[in-house]
């Protein structure tokens, strides 16, 4: 790999794990929500 | 916000146990009675840290030279792992059929107990680094070339990894994955010790003294500094339920 | 909540989005590569403030865990915050690593050497690692709160005994080979200005993702105390539909505020 793909790999893998941490915690946020959780937990 | 329940505050009022160090050699004291009539670390955990020392040469070239400079440093990671094992069933003991609360309400200072319960593990450690001194002489032929450092720099790892063993296993107290979270709590924190003891081994095995004190200097500091955490905050650990 | 607040919050949250792309179009774009390193180089701009942020996460981490621990100041919001923020520093340490990793291939020719910060940084992740293991188990409140902070605490007197090691293992033993700090030793000046843009956008990235991560804490644990009260209610064989009361009480317990008021 040239200098170039390592910049591109590193810039990359920032983001997804950025995105992927921001994504974690909206899911995480809705199923903790009081008034979802209980039916779900149900159906 | 006061945490404490009525009772405990009662019994606090009420206390009159023993002195610090009284305490704490009382407690010295039934540990170790505990492990003279269950054997454990005997029977269990010094052979288990002898047949570590007897893997790690299987896994490494078995010509004396490596074996015998990666010495130190396999010593004391035997020495960790079968800590590991020896404050997990130190705590277990302490879980069961209440001891823990007769314990707290034995009106003994939770510093005392702390402290007695690190005595307790780390004469325990003495005797299995004992067994593992002669074990990597004999099989690694790890040259004893200072022999009064070899005990002055075993003594702070020894109280260190002791500390930082009692404190996490009772963190870890009645969980019941205690045995696999125990170690990923306590090995990085005792990364240190592994690290610092293993050195000051090599460089009095390298007859480079100033080093190998320097060393010491170092994990004395790092022992002090976990023992007073304990000592400090294990009155609130005690207390769980 | 309030309407300002949460206004708040989506601003910061843009601001967050906002100052992230600027870095970007800094570092990839405006900065010139690098005359030793060349375009590796900028992966530092990077490195370093997710670096920065890891490090401000345990330190906000040890400061919660101690105000928690000090009676006068005990509150089980101090716990909330010192899990969400260790939460985020695990994730940010792991990504220093990874960068760090990175930028070592090309700049140093290999993905790992046995410098002091790297493996200081290693030891802080696993320490992290062990004290949100430690979190999960569930136990009262108060009762994971103390451990949590007793451990967090621990790990982080932990953090300068371990570099201060690492520091005497490399320099006593092995001179070091590949590391050499003083690598570029003048920065140019869009350089600075791009480092230091860098580090305040992870900043307001951490403020961001800390205010839902401790949001995050503060329903998980209604929820906790609901599913509770629930099966408490369905215990004792009270309600006959257990949903119809329990949420009644959910919709009257607005927000993490509220919570934690009430726990106190």
């Amino acid at each position: 790999m040239t200098d170039p793909g390592f910049v591109v790999a590193g810039y990359t893998i920032t983001a997804l794990v950025i995105t992927a941490y921001a994504a974690s915690l909206r899911a995480r946020m809705r199923r903790a929500d009081p008034t979802r959780s209980l039916r779900n937990r149900d159906g | 916000m006061s945490f404490a329940s009525p009772t405990t505050t009662h019994l606090a009022a009420e206390r009159r146990g023993p002195g610090l160090l009284r305490g704490a050699m009382l407690v010295l004291v039934k540990d170790l009675r505990i492990e003279a009539s269950s054997r454990v670390v005997t029977n269990q955990v010094i052979p288990f840290a002898g047949i570590v020392l007897l893997m790690f040469a299987f896994a490494v070239d078995p010509a004396r030279q490596s074996l015998q400079g990666m010495a130190p440093g396999l010593f004391w990671i035997a020495v960790v792992l079968a800590a590991v094992l020896a404050v997990s069933r130190a705590t277990a003991v302490e879980n069961e059929n209440g001891a823990r609360d007769a314990l707290r309400l034995s009106g003994l200072d939770p510093a005392a107990v702390f402290l007695g319960k690190v005595a307790a593990v780390a004469i325990q450690l003495v005797l299995l680094e004992v067994v593992l001194v002669i074990g990597v002489v004999v099989l690694y032929g790890f040259p004893i070339v200072a022999p009064g450092l070899l005990p002055a720099s075993a003594a702070a790892p020894t109280v260190a990894t002791a500390a930082a063993g009692v404190l996490y296993a009772t963190l870890a107290g009645a969980i019941r994955s205690r045995e696999t979270l125990l170690p990923l709590l306590a090995l990085p924190v005792l990364a240190p010790v592994v690290l610092g003891a293993a050195r000051a081994w090599s460089a009095a095995g390298e007859h480079s003294m100033g080093e190998a004190w320097r060393w010491v200097q170092l994990l004395t500091i790092f022992a002090a500094v976990l023992v007073a955490f304990g000592v400090a905050t294990y009155s609130g650990l005690l207390e769980e339920a | 909540m309030t309407g300002w607040r949460s206004r708040l919050g989506q601003l910061t949250d843009l601001a967050t989005v906002g100052a992230l792309g600027t870095l970007g179009y800094l570092a990839l774009v405006v900065a010139p590569p690098d005359a030793v390193q060349g375009d590796a180089q900028r992966l530092m701009y990077l490195h370093v403030p997710v670096a920065w942020l890891a490090y401000l996460s345990f330190g906000v981490t040890a400061l919660a865990s101690l105000l928690y621990l000090v009676p006068a100041t005990r509150s089980l919001r101090w716990d909330l915050l010192a899990g969400a923020s260790a939460e985020i520093g695990v994730v940010f340490t792991g990504l220093t690593i990874l960068l760090g990793s990175i930028w070592a291939r090309p700049v140093w020719g290999v993905w790992w050497t046995w410098d002091a910060r790297l493996v200081t940084t290693a030891v802080l992740f696993f320490l992290f690692l062990g004290y949100l293991a430690l979190r999960q188990v569930p136990a009262a409140p108060h009762v994971r709160a103390r451990r949590a902070a007793v451990a967090g605490l621990v790990a982080v007197t932990d953090v300068p005994v371990v570099h201060l090691s690492v520091i005497w293992w490399r320099t006593l033993h092995q001179q070091p080979t590949v590391l050499n700090p003083e690598l570029n030793p003048q920065i140019h000046g869009v350089m600075a200005t791009t480092l230091l843009w860098g580090v305040v956008a992870f900043t307001l990235l951490y403020v961001t993702l800390l205010r839902h991560r401790y949001r995050l804490a503060g329903l998980e644990e209604q929820r906790e105390e609901l599913l509770l009260h629930q099966a408490v209610l369905e215990r004792r064989g009270i309600a006959a539909d257990p949903l119809v009361p329990v949420l009644s009480d959910a919709q009257s317990l607005p927000d993490t505020q509220t919570l934690s008021e009430a726990q106190r």
